[in-house]
């Protein structure tokens, strides 16, 4: 069997967490530092930090970068923090034929926004640098009920000015028990619009989103309607979207879907990890758990939070005995952390509290 | 007069409310014949889009909140002893499923069986002849032997362990259960030592 080590166990994708600052107030808002609790915001990183941040990442094996928040249109600098990282070099390490054949180009880019800030220039930077732009669109007639601010048809405009300009797009929605009477609605326009591909997210408590766990958090038989709608739309529009979250497999016939992409497991420390906006890295967005500075992620290799996440030693005892324990990772283990204390509890799907 | 004016105004609003299906209060249940008009219409709009490739037929990696890029094509495996990376071509099973077989031993309370990771880490084993996932079997009957190192192992291999340290007279595959006398020899090969005729 032909193997290679790796530049560094650092997973491929790093999300980069631009600011703490949000322009929205979305009531499903997972950012740990929206919660009630003990997350401290530290000082923001500067222009060179996040640059020197982006090139210690880029060589040790990271190609793709995506840029969040907060809101990362609100970091002043980020236009030439995204000029930096198109200038950088990633090296990709992948599959042709039988072998592993290694690769170096620029890194991927992607910027996740709400989308209220987007512009012309925005939209430029974007344009020349080969940025993939992700926009938020929690709803149609819920939208600002949703996010407190913004506006549902300037996102729409904006899908269709990034079209005009061959820019690649996803609408992100992130689904509620609130929105999901719309979601046929709220896809079709947003891909009639000129949006690429969708991001469905269910909604899952953390941040913000725990004051509106009981409103907001959706059954196992919505989360069924919530696949089944996205499907339907897709194959009517001849596209294709993926799930963000890991579901559990118990609670839903994967089979059912060719055009949505859903999975069952997790990417935590594997696939993706966090920088922050003060540079503490996290195994996932969703996660409070701040493990170490950029500057010292060598000593993640021996930390047991990430460890647990790169062993997958997290499975819930209930599902200990389940039949599809190869296939499934018991839903996403960062929210059941968050809402039930422990990053081994089960899915919030699976826990119903008052 | 003052009566009568405020009453022709309580009448044209409740006209205004019957006539329009306005609501003060969003009712969703309502609207159902303009939303089928209006998902009509969008369908008919959605089947002239262009269309684009769909590439998600292969098993999805893993999800992530924001899963705009795709996973690289590649196994990965992290070594729990150092931590480094070592990279396997795409649908690499033993790799990809390490986690799982480290479950399935663990589950096997009447043998001493240990997963031999050690090849598989290009950091631990640089020089490795080949990059083989092995069991070490030790049968609680054998204390003084040595344990059996049976490398290039599969999961039928560790679930024939589990079935047989459990009792169990059947082996459970996808295809249905089959006696585990069938697969004595594959057992033995695995203890390292001949056992008894399973009945």
């Amino acid at each position: 069997m032909y193997s290679k080590l790796a530049p560094s166990f650092l997973p491929a994708t790093c999300v980069l967490e631009m600011t703490y600052k949000c322009n929205h107030k979305c009531l499903f808002c997972s950012c740990p530092w929206e919660a009630d609790n003990k997350f401290k915001k530290r000082k923001e990183l500067t222009l060179q930090e996040w640059k020197d941040c982006i090139k210690l990442m880029t060589d040790n094996g990271v190609c793709s970068l995506a840029f969040t928040g907060g809101e990362a249109l609100l970091n002043k600098d980020l236009t030439k923090i995204i000029e930096f990282a198109a200038s950088c070099t990633s090296e990709y390490i992948e599959t042709k034929g039988d072998i592993l054949v290694a690769e170096k180009k620029p890194p991927g880019l992607y910027l996740i926004s709400n989308g209220s800030l987007v512009d012309n220039k925005v939209l430029s930077l974007c344009k020349n640098n080969n940025v993939h732009l992700s926009m938020s669109l929690p709803g149609r007639s819920t939208y600002k009920a949703h996010t407190q601010s913004g506006s549902y048809k300037k996102i729409i405009e904006n899908f269709t000015k990034a079209k005009n300009m061959d820019i690649k797009t996803t609408v992100n929605i992130t689904v509620t028990k609130k929105n999901l009477f719309e979601l046929y609605e709220t896809i079709s326009e947003a891909l009639l619009a000129g949006a690429d591909t969708l991001l469905l997210n269910r909604f899952l408590p953390g941040g913000r989103g725990l004051k509106y766990a009981k409103e907001l958090l959706l059954s196992k038989e919505e989360i069924n309607e919530m696949l089944d709608i996205a499907e339907e739309v897709l194959k009517t529009a001849k596209r294709s979207g993926s799930v963000g979250t890991e579901l559990p497999k118990c609670i839903i016939d994967t089979s059912k879907y060719s055009h949505l992409k859903v999975s069952t497991k997790c990417s935590a420390a594997i696939n993706f990890f966090v920088i922050g906006p003060s540079g503490f890295i996290r195994t996932c967005n969703h996660s409070p758990v701040e493990l170490c500075h950029f500057t010292q992620f060598e000593s993640l290799k021996s930390d047991p939070y990430w460890k647990k996440f790169t062993q997958k030693n997290y499975m819930p005892e209930a599902c200990q005995d389940c039949g599809s324990l190869s296939e499934c990772d018991g839903g996403c283990r960062e929210a059941a952390h968050v809402f039930c204390g422990e990053v081994e509890s089960q899915d919030p799907i699976f826990v119903q509290k008052k | 007069m003052w009566i009568n004016s405020i009453f022709v105004i309580i009448v044209f609003i409740v006209a205004l409310i019957g006539f329009t299906g306005y609501s003060l209060a969003k009712d969703n249940t309502n609207n159902s014949a303009l939303d089928q008009l209006s998902r009509a219409a969008l369908v008919n709009k959605l089947e002239q889009l262009p269309e684009t490739p769909i590439d998600i037929n292969e098993p999805p990696v893993g999800a992530m909140c924001y899963d705009t890029a795709a996973p690289l094509e590649r196994s990965q495996y992290i070594c729990p002893v150092c931590g480094e990376m070592t990279l396997y071509p795409a649908y690499s099973t033993d790799i990809d499923k390490i986690s799982y077989y480290r479950t399935l031993v663990k589950k096997i309370k009447h043998v001493d069986v240990k997963l031999d990771e050690s090849q598989l880490c290009e950091k631990c084993s640089p020089n490795s002849e080949s990059r083989k996932l092995c069991l070490i079997v030790k049968p609680k009957s054998h204390k003084n032997l040595a344990g059996k190192i049976t490398c290039g192992i599969t999961e039928e291999d560790i679930n024939l362990i589990y079935e047989y340290s459990e009792g169990m007279k059947e082996h459970t595959t996808w295809y249905g259960k089959f006696s585990l006398n069938n697969y004595k020899n594959r057992l033995e090969e695995l203890f390292g030592a001949q056992i008894d005729e399973i009945k």
